[in-house]
């Protein structure tokens, strides 16, 4: 009796935890995002894996092709030579707690853009 | 009934599935624990640090698909992510703010350098040159590299386009002080370093660059530690030139020396993360990292305070040594700069750690703790059972990409391990409150 309690306690729990972040892992697949808060304090939120997936490989793959792009059309002054670029990436996740206060965490990611070796030029 | 039962099903399915992976508590205290046993928390740490490896994996290889970068000039060449860890040993992509506990350096692959050339030239190179550790993981902004016997004149060539960008930019009104106080600056890093040249090479694990940060005023002032006013930043790279002709019976290092000396000679106890054994594929330690600072004498400190950070040493591992270390009388503690207040002073007490060099000159009162360099050893001994974890996760993830089949762009190439060094001497991972003093880069092989 004890036992089906708790289990449909933890059922129902589980079943309103399904936003986009918690602050306790619903299956082991999620992801834990850690960071400092304002107060300097650190903060753990878990987003399911698919999500997480699904949004940074979405921005990257834009911000990729943006960047190539603008940097294939560039045309830099003859005393320099651009080597690589790099760009800091934040995507932001907003965490709702209860529609009291939302939360932001931004898993952070470098990108390095290089010029692609022409193999004709020794 | 039937869907009470499902509930208690689902119930306890979802409650097994609520525990977060941590590491051993160990790893994050002063504590000198080395035992990292097969255990239900590690075997759960495992897992959690292999999703994490695997999504990003996944992510990168939905960001290839996309052939964002076909037929283009420019290419995505990498990608850095890191990892942390919060007081409770939770591990966690980092976000936000905060230290990092491992770096991540995704490179692209030479296969699919290669299929890109093609694609944009109609050939590809038969070789794509890898990168070393420093040109993956140098930070981004102007670097200004000089040694001991860089001239003035050369020093000038290398600023002169940083300081007239400065000027242009609008961020120095003063730009032949600013010429003036980098040119001070680096003579007095010279003079610094300069008997490092003439130090015979008594340990395998020895000097190789030092890494400065100067900061600038809009007034053309230079700060060697970042000061309210400061933003522009400038990196100051000095390089050891490995003299031959030395008459090594009678060099006679310098404190600072020594005090690099100590630490490079209880690097050997990393040796197994640098030399593993032949042929095994695995993450080779390539360089260590510490940050340094300057006690108010005067002298080479390792700084475990963020604001007292100046620069970092570098040390890398080499084949051959000189024999003679005995000769040299170094010193049984390592300073390290933290700041003087009622844990840490309690902590001296408790470890019975020498103190001196109390500044309070700058509204902060920090000073210099003689840690115990058999407790640093000890501490270097855990970081290799900790360093083995997240270098042999990594490895695994890597193989069961490859043992998919499928066409790979890119591979975890480099690891970044953060450390931090306790004012005893222990050491433990860092977490995402706290700073790390040693850090440890590791390249594939």
């Amino acid at each position: 009796m004890f036992i089906k309690r708790w289990g449909v306690l933890a059922a129902l729990l589980a079943l309103i935890g399904c936003h986009p972040g918690h602050d306790s892992p619903t299956s082991s697949t999620d992801l834990p995002i850690i960071g400092l808060g304002e107060d300097g304090k650190a903060i753990v939120r878990y987003v399911p894996r698919g999500k997480h997936l699904q949004k940074m490989s979405g921005v990257l793959s834009e911000i990729s092709e943006k960047s190539t792009k603008s940097l294939d059309r560039f045309e830099f002054d003859e005393g320099f030579k651009l080597t690589r670029v790099s760009v800091g990436l934040q995507v932001v996740f907003e965490f709702d707690v209860f529609d009291i206060y939302v939360m932001e965490l931004k898993p952070a990611v470098d990108l390095r853009f290089e010029p692609l070796p022409n193999p004709n030029k020794v | 009934m039937k869907i009470k039962n499902l509930l208690v099903m689902m119930g306890l399915i979802f409650s097994f599935q609520a525990i977060s992976a941590t590491v051993p508590q160990s790893w994050i205290n002063d504590s000198d624990d080395i035992s990292i046993e097969k255990s239900e928390q590690m075997s759960e740490l495992e897992t959690a640090y292999d999703n994490i490896l695997e999504t990003k994996g996944d992510m990168l290889d939905d960001v290839a698909k996309g052939r964002s970068d076909q037929r283009r000039r420019w290419y995505l060449q990498s990608i850095a992510s890191e990892l942390t860890i919060e007081k409770k040993g939770t591990i966690g992509v980092l976000g936000l703010k905060g230290e990092s506990v491992v770096g991540v350096i995704w490179q692209r692959t030479p296969e699919s350098v290669q299929k890109l050339q093609k694609e944009l030239y109609g050939t590809s190179s038969p070789v794509i040159a890898e990168k070393s550790v420093d040109e993956e993981t140098e930070g981004n902004g102007d670097v200004v590299k000089i040694n001991s016997e860089t001239t003035k004149s050369e020093m000038e060539r290398q600023i002169g386009p940083i300081v007239e960008a400065t000027f242009v930019a609008g961020k120095v009104k003063d730009k032949s002080k600013l010429r003036e106080k980098l040119l001070s600056k680096l003579a007095e890093y010279q003079t610094l370093l300069k008997d490092l040249d003439n130090a015979p090479q008594y340990t395998p694990w020895w000097i190789y660059k030092f890494q400065f940060q100067l900061n600038i005023e809009a007034s053309g002032a230079v700060h060697a530690i970042a000061e309210v006013g400061t933003e522009v930043r400038l990196r100051v790279e000095w390089y050891r030139i490995q003299k031959k002709s030395q008459d090594k019976g009678i060099f006679s290092p310098s404190e600072n020396v020594k005090v690099l000396m100590a630490m490079a000679s209880d690097f050997s106890q990393m040796d197994e993360l640098a030399l593993g054994r032949n042929g095994d594929k695995r993450f080779a330690l390539d360089t260590i990292k510490v940050a340094l600072g300057m006690s108010a004498k005067g002298k080479i400190v390792v700084a475990t305070v963020k604001g007292k950070v100046f620069g970092g040493v570098f040390f890398k591992r080499q084949k051959t040594v000189d024999k003679g270390l005995d000769t040299i009388d170094l010193p049984e503690t390592l300073p390290i700069l933290g700041e003087l207040n009622a844990e840490n002073l309690k902590y001296a007490k408790a470890n019975n750690l020498k103190m001196d060099s109390i500044d309070k000159s700058a509204g902060i009162t920090e000073a210099v703790y003689y840690a115990n360099r058999d407790k640093f050893r000890k501490g270097l001994k855990k970081a290799v059972k900790m360093a083995n974890f997240w270098t042999r996760g990594a490895l695994k993830r890597q193989d069961k990409r490859r043992a998919r089949g499928k066409e790979i762009h890119f591979d975890l190439n480099v690891i970044e391990m953060e450390l931090e060094l306790y004012l005893g001497g222990g050491i433990g991972a860092v977490t995402v409150e706290g700073i790390a003093e040693v850090e440890l880069f590791f390249v594939r092989k």
